[in-house]
């Protein structure tokens, strides 16, 4: 595949970098990330991935656009309310880079679609705001073999980190085994955020994401970005894979996508 | 002897807004407890009842999980920086989340039949009660209620209608609309 010159011109302030360069260029041109929900995180996640010129974009939601999303899910807009998440983000895609094929999954996931949708990606970005998407995620990736470029927010507060599956880096469950009941850390009646929060984790998942795909760097495999907006420091910790984790330890017993119960909020009507 | 210990959003309402305290303890267990000493409650949200860490819930000492150390015995020198990272999520809900609905049947017992349950029940907590159906005769009372608000507001409404005797039982479906 060549570029364009249209493609140069456009990639142009990539190109020049010697760690990408026109082969760089041509293999995000060429890669597809699968992105979980366009909200907060999404929202600049996909709008600079689609910037870089990854080729092929993949969108999961089932939500429609409400007017209390636009204060930080800026891939929408006043236009795009009460439409589908998923063609909202795809109209905005489009209008930012034709290069970007998108392909929309106006759905939620579950264990009987995920791993189809999976297969035909090379990275997954997780966007999702609640607990057993997350656990879904971590281990659907587990057992497709897909790098997991994970993001979090709450309130004033991020976290970060990137899991691949085989690569003597930790999955979620390493760190967390457990999803959290409702009621207690942290409760759902605390919930709220920064508009700008997601902001910087989502482009933090979209830098390691394309510096994956790119094949440079160090990523944050087997570390914890841990970000604050209050005090504005970034704390990192280190993570590691648990030889007792129930996926990916020595003994696992999880052989299989689980059934993942809500537990979150249960949302009015 | 003097440890930092960072403490996450989900608990600041505990050490009235702090993000950073001051404490000490030989090893992570007895900083717990002095953390708890000087904010109440702060051990009972890390730890379950058998004094073991929460699943969700980690403690970093410097930079490493404590669980790769010596788990709540890994011992502390004075200047080191102790993290609490809880699983955090949401801030994206689409919903505001206070604004949960619970449908209940009631039974009153012939005693409760003419109390002011529901009344006393708003009065008393931060939910909205709305009567969905309705029949009482002089022997019992039967109701369909809608209670609106948080979680733990419903939780401990429906905890306060069980000891009044009142029978609670969840509607399943929707069976009033």
């Amino acid at each position: 595949m060549k570029l364009t010159e249209q493609q140069v011109n456009r990639y142009s302030r990539h190109i020049v970098l010697p760690e990408i360069g026109g082969k760089g260029q041509r293999k995000l041109l060429e890669s597809r990330v699968l992105c979980i929900g366009a909200g907060g995180l999404g929202s600049p996640a996909l709008l600079y991935l689609a910037a870089a010129g990854v080729g092929t974009l993949g969108i999961v939601d089932s939500d429609n656009v409400d007017l209390s999303n636009l204060q930080r899910q800026i891939i929408h807009s006043a236009r795009s309310v009460n439409m589908a998440k998923t063609e909202s983000a795809k109209s905005t895609i489009q209008a930012l880079n034709p290069d970007v094929n998108v392909n929309i999954y106006q759905t939620r996931l579950t264990r009987d679609n995920v791993l189809d949708l999976l297969s035909d990606y090379d990275a997954v970005l997780d966007g999702s705001d609640n607990f057993p998407t997350r656990y879904l995620m971590n281990d659907a990736c587990f057992f497709a073999r897909k790098p997991l470029f994970f993001g979090s927010v709450f309130r004033f507060e991020g976290q970060a980190s990137v899991f691949m599956p085989g690569q003597n880096g930790p999955c979620y469950r390493c760190i967390y085994p457990e999803m959290p009941p409702a009621d207690l850390v942290p409760s759902c009646q605390e919930a709220g955020i920064l508009g700008a929060v997601p902001g910087i984790i989502g482009l933090i998942q979209a830098t390691e994401c394309l510096k994956f795909l790119l094949g440079i760097g160090s990523s944050l495999l087997g570390r914890l970005l841990i970000y604050d907006a209050l005090s504005m420091t970034f704390n990192m910790l280190t993570i590691r894979q648990d030889p007792n984790c129930l996926l990916c330890g020595k003994q696992p017993t999880i052989h299989q996508l689980q059934q993942y119960d809500q537990e979150v909020c249960e949302t009015g009507q | 002897m003097s440890i930092t210990v960072r403490i996450p959003q989900p608990l600041r309402k505990l050490t009235n807004g702090l993000s950073e305290v001051s404490s000490s303890g030989q090893t992570a267990k007895e900083l717990l407890g002095n953390l708890d000493q000087q904010y109440a409650g702060l051990k009972e949200r890390l730890c379950d009842e058998t004094g073991a860490l929460r699943r969700f819930v980690n403690i970093y000492v410097n930079d490493e999980d404590i669980r790769f150390l010596q788990d709540l015995d890994t011992p502390l020198k004075d200047g080191d920086l102790v993290s609490i990272v809880p699983a955090i999520a949401g801030g994206v809900e689409e919903n505001d989340p206070k604004n949960i609905t619970r449908k209940i049947y009631l039974t009153f017992p012939h005693k409760q039949i003419q109390e002011p349950i529901v009344w006393r029940l708003a009065k008393k907590f931060d939910v909205i009660t709305n009567i969905r159906g309705a029949s009482v005769s002089e022997e019992i009372g039967l109701m369909a209620l809608e209670l609106k608000g948080g979680t733990t507001d419903i939780e401990r409404a429906i905890s306060y209608l069980k000891e009044l005797g009142v029978k609670v039982e969840p509607i399943e479906k929707d069976v009033i609309e």
